[in-house]
């Protein structure tokens, strides 16, 4: 027994001198290492040497954090300098954490002030007044489609200002007639079914809130209307699989994989997309060499009587509020605006770069892989049409961005889009008159936005109007 | 002779149970046939299970030893290293817990002194703190001692367990008095009895708790996730989460990651499956 105890113990003291004698040192101490939480794109590693050959005194590192990870890095102060944030609801939730840093007195005399982009995504880059963050790159969906399969299966060709009608009625055809080639394609392929609803609802005029953040729009019947359409295409018509047929149908996962590898291995019609999906394209022209010959891009179809219109998002960089390097964060924002890393984020193809001047027209996002400019005009136009979700600061933005998920996928699986998307609104109504109930900071905002003394049966009010 | 499928409610049960046996090793059998497939079968779609022409290069890949054969580049992943670093962190803490658990269990179970029955109480008692609920406090104890992104940080925490001491204890209380009288009436000391008397008479318990904390401690996820930023530093279950969000595309590789980590597993429970059935009889948990 001693003789086993003392072997392993050995064991244990020859593995634990390879591991520690095998660590490679990373960071150069030399330089101030700036260590930028991000996705796991592998277009990072690229831009991050093109900051460090610009700031020979720093070090990029790539840090592919999930939420949940940089949320209890941050708040002990070991988290990442600059760190991504994907939209508007993981925003407000980080900004109301206290983890990023306002960036409002100094943004505009670095160079990365909301003035340096796109107009309609200036909202979304601050929370009650603060700019937290700026871009990386600035997205808004549009359509792309595959004209090969569209001619296989005879189905029209989409036209601009197209309608959802429009759109429907070609990808029936493409789900109904048979095609010359004998092979059965998917006409849609929705790899998020909730980025297609959010973007039906802002093209019907919906929102999430109203101007004062104070009541839910989701009950309004425009936004029925906007759920109506999207259950419409998953189940009457069956042009898109839900996302529960979309996993089943896949056998991937992670970044970049189920819709978008069907759509780019020409598997499927359409797609409902920004600019940064044809990132991927090199990835799959080995297997499909004739792919960048059959894609072409048209603006988001319109509803009738409004013009077509979704979200502008960005995912943009904001600087940990906790970093102990704010100098160099601030330098890797400047980086951001920079042309240099515009121009590298145009020829990539990942979405539009930050600094709008390189995104003026179609010609400027040409690329090497992706020749016509007229692919390219239709995200720089659904940027420029495109709005920011409007968020409230009385509800957590996680929790309505979790209930609106869960509509969305209860329509998927037969409830009535009605009852769905007005439960959701008066949930959220429910927190918002339970959170300024509780809360005596909320009461003070509640103040501020309606120039009214708060009282508990404030919503009272409009409901009698209804 | 008496066949065990003599009688037909038998001959149902079998029936029965090897369907639900080939259910749950349905997913295991179509991931190891998956690893072997190309990436364009695999996109192709289909429920098959043998791959139609077996491409055994998805595991050099892996290792970055050949390119990855659709985008002709060497994979950025050190999945070698947390192989090794999965083993040697399980292994670490399979050891020193052991020991640790031992020790305390002897104390526990066969010396006599006062408070004994009331401090194992309290020390059993932080059993019933769910673990989430330490995390935050713990992580700033590891930021404290500035053990993040090392393996100190995944091997120190995880070096006593009340688990552990109560599995030994149990064992331990078992073995008759009169080994510990025989040897103390020989001139043992105490850590005589306890090295040359109780331990051998304790293999079988040591063998089922060394077991149990490998097949943890090589399970273990959301701390290390916590803890580690390096990628030299993971170990293979979030090895897994780099490689499905870096590479998620690569089914056949991500199934062949898959299979290599299950494979250690799989080894060590058909070898000591007797003494883990012991240790989870013995502690009465779940497996």
């Amino acid at each position: 027994m001693k003789y086993v105890l003392l072997a392993l113990i050995g064991l244990f003291v020859a593995m634990y001198a390879y591991a520690v004698s095998t660590i490679e040192v990373l960071g150069d101490p030399d330089r101030t290492t700036v260590v930028w939480a991000t996705d796991p794109n592998p277009a990072r590693t690229k831009q991050v040497g093109i900051f460090e050959e610009l700031n020979p005194d720093l070090e990029g590192l790539v840090d592919k954090s999930d939420a949940t990870k940089l949320i209890v890095r941050c708040a002990t102060g070991t988290g990442p300098d600059v760190v991504d944030i994907y939209d508007v609801f993981s925003l407000a939730t980080f900004a109301e954490a206290g983890i990023l840093m306002d960036l409002t007195p100094f943004a505009d005399s670095l160079g990365f002030g909301l003035d340096d982009t796109y107009a309609p995504l200036r909202e979304g880059l601050s929370y009650e007044g603060k700019q937290y963050r700026f871009p990386c790159n600035v997205h808004a969906n549009a359509i792309i489609y595959n004209t090969k399969i569209l001619d296989d299966h005879g189905a029209p060709l989409p036209q601009p200002d197209w309608t959802w009608e429009d759109f429907i009625e070609s990808a029936l055809a493409v789900r109904n007639n048979p095609s010359k080639s004998g092979e059965e394609h998917i006409p849609f392929a929705n790899w998020n079914s909730e980025w297609v609803f959010r973007d039906l609802l802002i093209g019907h005029g919906g929102d999430f809130f109203t101007a004062d953040g104070l009541h839910s729009r989701l009950g309004e019947e425009v936004s029925v209307q906007a759920i109506e359409l999207f259950r419409d295409m998953a189940l009457k018509h069956d042009i898109m699989p839900t996302s529960a047929e979309a996993k089943s149908l896949s056998s991937q996962g992670g970044w970049g994989s189920g819709g978008i590898a069907w759509f780019f291995n020409q598997q499927a019609a359409y797609i409902h997309i920004g600019r940064w999906a044809i990132v991927q394209v090199p990835v799959y022209l080995k297997r499909n060499p004739d792919l960048v010959e059959n894609l072409a891009a048209v603006a988001l179809p319109r509803v009738p009587g409004h013009p077509s219109r979704g979200i502008v998002g960005t995912r943009a960089a904001g600087i940990n509020a906790k970093t102990k390097n704010p100098e160099a964060a601030k330098r890797f924002l400047q980086y951001l605006a920079s042309r240099d890393y515009g121009a590298l984020i145009a020829a990539d193809g990942d979405a539009l770069p930050p600094n709008p001047e390189l995104a003026r027209t179609g010609e400027d996002l040409v690329n090497e892989h992706i020749t016509d400019p007229a692919f390219h005009q239709p995200f720089i136009d659904a940027v420029d049409n495109g709005v920011t979700i409007k968020m409230s600061p009385f509800i957590e933005a996680q929790l309505v961005q979790r209930w609106a998920l869960e509509a969305v996928e209860q329509v998927e699986n037969g409830a009535d889009p009605r009852t769905a998307i007005t439960r959701v609104a008066d949930e959220i109504d429910d927190r918002i008159r339970q959170n300024l109930r509780r809360r005596s900071a909320l009461q003070a905002k509640y103040e501020q936005v309606t120039g009214k003394a708060y009282n508990d049966d404030w919503w009272k009010e409009k409901v009698a109007a209804h | 002779m008496k066949l065990p499928f003599d009688n037909t409610s038998t001959r149902i049960r079998f029936v029965a149970l090897g369907l639900l046996g080939f259910m749950l090793a349905m997913p295991f059998i179509w991931m190891v046939g998956a690893s072997f497939k190309s990436r364009a079968e695999i996109e192709a779609g289909g429920i098959h299970i043998v791959p139609e022409e077996a491409h055994a290069e998805n595991y050099p890949v892996l290792f970055g030893q050949q390119p990855e054969p659709v985008t002709g580049e060497k994979l950025e992943l050190k999945f070698g290293r947390w192989f090794f670093n999965s083993i040697f962190i399980a292994f670490a803490n399979t050891l020193i817990q052991v020991l640790t658990s031992a020790l305390a269990a002897f104390a526990f179970a066969r010396l006599e002194w006062r408070g004994r029955d009331s401090v194992f109480l309290l020390y059993l008692a932080t059993m019933m703190i769910p673990g989430l609920t330490l995390m935050i406090p713990n992580f700033q104890v590891m930021v404290w001692l500035g053990f993040l992104n090392t393996y100190h940080g995944l091997i120190i925490p995880a070096s006593f367990s009340a688990f552990g001491t109560f599995l030994l204890r149990q064992f331990m209380l078992g073995i008759p008095k009169a080994m510990d009288e025989a040897a103390y009436i020989d001139g043992a000391s105490k850590w005589q009895t306890f090295t040359d008397v109780i331990l051998p008479l304790a293999r079988p318990g040591l063998i089922a708790l060394a077991l149990i904390t490998f097949i943890f401690q090589y399970q273990q996820f959301f701390w290390p996730l916590i803890m580690l930023n390096d990628q030299q530093f993971f170990p293979l279950p979030v090895g897994l989460l780099e490689l499905d969000s870096t590479y998620g595309q690569q089914t056949e590789l991500i199934m062949a990651a898959a299979t290599i980590t299950v494979t250690p597993l799989v080894v060590l429970f058909v070898i000591f499956q007797k003494f883990l059935v012991r240790g989870i009889q013995l502690g009465g948990v779940k497996g």
